[in-house]
């Protein structure tokens, strides 16, 4: 054994103290999922991609030189990149078969399918955070009647109910919103009521009780913030679902009407002349697809970043 | 005698997104035939990582063996590549868990669980197999085995099911059992039991076992020889005798300090240790338990100890028992002061 | 010692549906918990120990039986009450991890109970979130942090804070360390001791450990299948167990010392905790009793006083 300087050997004692504080800064729920996030690439990927989307559509129709309706007879069904004559614009994705700008027509589409999207999902969204809200916490009868209700609206297929409103309403996009609100709302309403009645158990809500507080303080202050980020990643799951439930109903003429243009309505009309003019098809179901893409790696990326179960 | 099994110098680190937590740091031991050798330490002292690393059951990412040997009988383990792993765990070394409920399959029936594992390791018919099964049930006390063997798991109460799971581990008749906290979730009267069919299963089947646990009455009515771990390291070694009656290293008398003694009377403190232990992510240099130790020296704070002689086998990792450290402060220190 | 009663159990039973039929989690329990004393709560999973303890703090409704509270007010405790009764009796949890809300700081989290009790003002409530914080041994920068940055045992010592927000007589403390390692175990015991007698409380200190109970309880109650067993001082108990039960449970825990280990004869019960569901009548122990007769198979046996202030249910215990 090496000999040892015996000042080496000066006592010290404990210093416990110094072990009761806390190495790592603090840092909230948000800010620690967020940072896991970051380090999800896929997931940031597709952020950007969904906010250059919504730029695009925010942006393009405004300064675009042409109007989503203007047509120009000389040149209809242009290819991708065709330099008009008469005015120097390129027309980046052609133009149809009234010589409309595809390209204007698609990000004008864009704002309309992003609109219904995400106001179906956030109607829904409060009309399920309510009901599900209610349900999971009161429990009991309330909670198994308003249950069997929501299976009850499940079992009716949801093209009926659209029919229907259609026949009543006039076609557009509010129509649109209402049918997909009227049947939408079970899946949060469901999960929300799912959360409560798990969160309901937990010791903290029972030590809140004991404390004394009313129902309204808990459901506020301890329940629903501790549901929020079950409740994003849905929402952020079910914008990809409401896309194509538009794209969808204007493929099949229920949606948006003339001369409106939704990405739906605008596969629609390509998908007509498909056989010669691929690109007018192609284009507006690329942009239906990649924005579910994006949204849905959004919400995986933003499931696994918000699970505490899984933080080290 | 043989070992069974050699552990040399074992470092394991977990990389996670927060950077790299050493979870193992330098872990030496050995396990003779037929021996008992209790584990015992606190939440996050690396116990239980060391005993699956053993059967390399942690996930390879995020999990790796920085460096180190195990040796199991013939076998290499550090080395092995899965397709060997899968021949080796169960036959020569096998797991009992804490909870047994999330070891079982809930929709396989007790007996196919049983014998899936034997026709895993060993060539029998599907008859032999059963009888086998039936048989193992048997010496794990289980009443009605024939019965029993054709009902699923959640059939079974707490302490049925931990037999269940020690029958599959023995199934193939292992050198090595690693009975991971195998009584914390039973109750006392359950416990006793269990440790009783233990003692009972080692003596004749002359297993060895390595039993990992928090609780030192455990470890004081069924091993032979106690290692005693902390932030990653085994601080103390011997036989059960030298850690209970002669410790030596702070650590070992601060824990069986602060157990409740039953002739104890409330008016006299329970003596705990202040403080937590290290963070694994940044490792303290020196002795891990400088921080909370009452006999911390510089040298301790700077400086990882190494094993000390205290006799025989009875090894400890502290600068206390360096031949130059004053002899005055070991004993002022060691009274606590 | 003050011989003054806190809280009074009268044959208190809580009962559940359950599809299999009733599950009598506590059945017919009569005893009372002296003011200043720490009485102690053991038994096995299904005992129904944890009930008992969520019907004294009035989470459940008790199916029958009377509840009554001496305290700084007298009061029985019922729907109506429970508000007034939450400033007088508070409860500690076993599990460090799901007692705190993880979304708000731990000073939230101790304020929280003042601010229910509309008690003092908003600055005067953040002094009483510091001096508590550093009662429970914690530091005042503490308060911004979130509970995941804490350990078992400071989370536990937060839990402990809240409780003592609103500044209660009466705790119940459930199962408080089993979630802890040992060497904080012994921490968490010296705090609630020292607090025990700084401030006057009253504990009925739920466990299983038996050896923690028999150092920080009074009295101990051991309780099996929803009934007491047995009642008595803790030295007692230990010197003079004198119900069956009690003897195979005392013997079944391991002593950390091989020697007087390797001596123990321990008694091993054979089978298992039988199903609250249902129970058969008469005494809820004598399937598993050695000195089962046929009267305690059909005769349940009463919470008698035995010798002074020890109580024993058990026929055949004069």
């Amino acid at each position: 054994m090496d000999k040892l300087d015996k000042s080496r050997f000066e006592w010290v004692g404990a210093n416990a103290l110094e072990g009761e504080g806390i190495a790592r800064p603090s840092i909230s729920y948000w800010k620690d999922a967020m940072k896991r996030l970051s380090k999800n690439k896929t997931a940031i990927v597709c952020l950007g991609v969904i906010i250059l989307i919504g730029l695009m559509a925010i942006v393009v129709p405004i300064i675009s030189p042409y109007t989503v309706s203007e047509q120009h007879y000389a040149h209809t069904n242009a290819v991708m990149g065709f330099k008009d004559p008469t005015d120097g614009h390129l027309h980046l994705f052609g133009t149809d078969k009234l010589g409309r700008d595809i390209f204007t027509r698609v990000w004008s589409g864009a704002r309309i399918s992003l609109f219904i999207a995400i106001t179906a999902v956030f109607v829904n969204f409060i009309i399920g955070i309510v009901y599900g809200g209610i349900a999971g916490y009161m429990g009991g009868m309330l909670d198994n009647v308003m249950m069997r209700f929501i299976e009850i609206i499940n079992g009716i297929p949801y093209l009926i109910i659209v029919i229907l409103l259609m026949m009543v309403l006039k076609p557009g996009t509010t129509t649109i919103i209402i049918a997909y609100a009227a049947v939408g709302w079970t899946g949060m309403a469901r999960l929300v009521r799912g959360q409560l009645m798990s969160l309901k158990e937990q010791d903290y809500v029972v030590a809140a009780k004991v404390m004394g507080a009313k129902p309204a303080r808990i459901i506020a202050k301890h329940l629903l913030p501790n549901t929020l980020s079950v409740v994003i990643v849905n929402i952020t799951l079910a914008i990809p679902s409401a896309i194509f439930t538009e794209a969808f109903l204007s493929f099949i003429g229920l949606g948006v009407p003339v001369p409106l243009a939704s990405w739906g309505t605008l596969a629609n009309d390509g998908v007509k002349i498909f056989q010669m003019y691929p690109t007018q098809l192609m284009i507006p179901a690329l942009c239906i697809s990649i924005t579910m893409l994006s949204f849905n790696l959004l919400g995986d990326g933003l499931r696994d970043a918000l699970d505490p179960r899984l933080r080290r | 005698m043989s070992k069974v099994l050699v552990v040399n110098d074992l470092h394991v680190s977990f990389d996670t997104y927060a950077g790299e937590v050493q979870a193992v740091r330098g872990v030496n031991f050995e396990l003779e035939e037929g021996e008992v050798l209790a584990i015992v330490g606190e939440s996050g002292c690396g116990k239980s990582v060391t005993a699956q690393t053993i059967m390399k059951l942690n996930p390879m990412p995020p999990a790796r063996i920085v460096k180190g040997d195990i040796t199991l009988g013939e076998h290499d383990i550090v080395n092995a590549t899965e397709k060997e792993m899968m021949k080796i765990r169960g036959k020569e070394v096998s797991m009992i868990f804490q909870d047994p409920m999330t070891c079982l399959n809930p929709t396989m029936q007790v007996g196919k669980q049983l014998t899936e594992a034997i026709r895993h390791h060993r060539k029998l018919s599907k008859e032999d197999a059963n009888k086998e099964a039936i048989h193992l049930l048997e010496t794990v006390k289980i009443p009605n085995p024939a019965q029993r063997a054709k009902q699923y798991p959640h059939e079974f109460s707490g302490g049925m099911r931990q037999r269940v799971m020690i029958a599959m581990a023995l199934s193939c008749a292992p050198k090595l059992l690693i009975a991971d906290e195998p009584t914390t979730a039973l109750d006392v009267t359950i416990q006793a039991q269990i440790m009783d069919l233990l003692q009972e299963i080692k003596e004749k089947t002359n297993t060895a076992i390595i039993l990992i646990t928090h609780d030192l009455g455990v470890v004081a009515s069924m091993a032979d020889r106690v290692a005693v771990m902390y932030a990653g390291k085994i601080v103390e070694t011997g036989t059960a005798e030298d850690i209970f009656y002669r410790p030596s290293h702070p650590y070992t008398e601060a824990l069986l300090r602060s157990l409740p003694k039953t002739e104890l009377d409330r008016s006299v403190r329970l003596v705990s240790i202040a403080g937590t232990p290290p963070d694994l992510l940044l490792p303290p240099k020196g002795c891990g338990f400088a921080s909370r130790c009452t006999s911390c020296m510089k040298i301790c704070q700077t400086e990882l100890p190494p094993d000390f002689t205290v006799e025989g086998k009875h090894q400890s990792a502290c600068w206390l028992l360096h031949e130059d450290c004053p002899s005055k402060q070991c004993e002022v220190n060691s009274d606590g002061k | 010692m003050e011989n003054k009663k806190l809280v009074e159990l009268k044959n208190i039973s809580k009962h559940f549906k359950v599809s299999e039929g009733i599950l009598k989690a506590v059945d017919n329990v009569t005893f009372d918990i002296m003011k200043g004393e720490t009485l102690g709560l053991v038994g096995e999973s299904g005992c129904g120990k944890s009930t008992l303890g969520k019907v004294l703090m009035g989470i459940y409704a008790p199916t029958s039986g009377d509840l009554t509270y001496y305290g700084r007010r007298t009061m029985q405790i019922n729907k109506k009450t429970l508000f007034a009764y939450s400033k007088m009796a508070q409860i500690i949890f076993q599990d460090p991890y799901s007692s705190l809300d993880p979304r708000m700081t731990v000073g939230s989290i101790v304020e929280e109970g003042m601010i229910i009790h509309k008690m003092y003002d908003r600055k005067k409530r953040q002094e009483r979130v510091y001096e508590l914080l550093e009662l429970v041994g914690l530091n005042r920068e503490h308060a911004n942090r979130f509970p995941h940055e804490f350990s078992g045992g400071q989370r536990q010592r937060i839990g402990i804070a809240r409780a003592l927000a609103i500044e209660p007589e009466f705790i119940v403390c459930d199962e408080p360390i089993s979630a802890l390692d040992v060497s904080i175990q012994s921490q968490i015991i010296n705090l609630l001791h020292d607090l025990q007698k700084k401030l006057d409380l009253t504990y009925l200190f739920i466990a299983h450990d038996l050896n923690i109970v028999k150092y920080i309880s009074d009295r101990i109650a051991v309780m099996y299948l929803g009934s007491i067993m047995e009642l008595a001082t803790s030295d007692e108990l230990y010197s003079n167990t004198l119900h069956p039960y009690s003897q195979a449970l005392l013997s079944a825990v391991p002593i950390p010392d091989p020697n007087k280990e390797a001596q123990k004869h321990r008694q091993i019960l054979t089978g298992d905790v039988p199903s609250p569901i249902n129970t058969p009548k008469g005494c809820s122990f004598a399937g598993r009793c050695t000195y089962a007769t046929d009267i305690c198979k059909q005769e349940k046996p009463v919470l008698k006083e035995i010798r002074q202030g020890h109580f024993v249910a058990c026929h055949h215990v004069i």
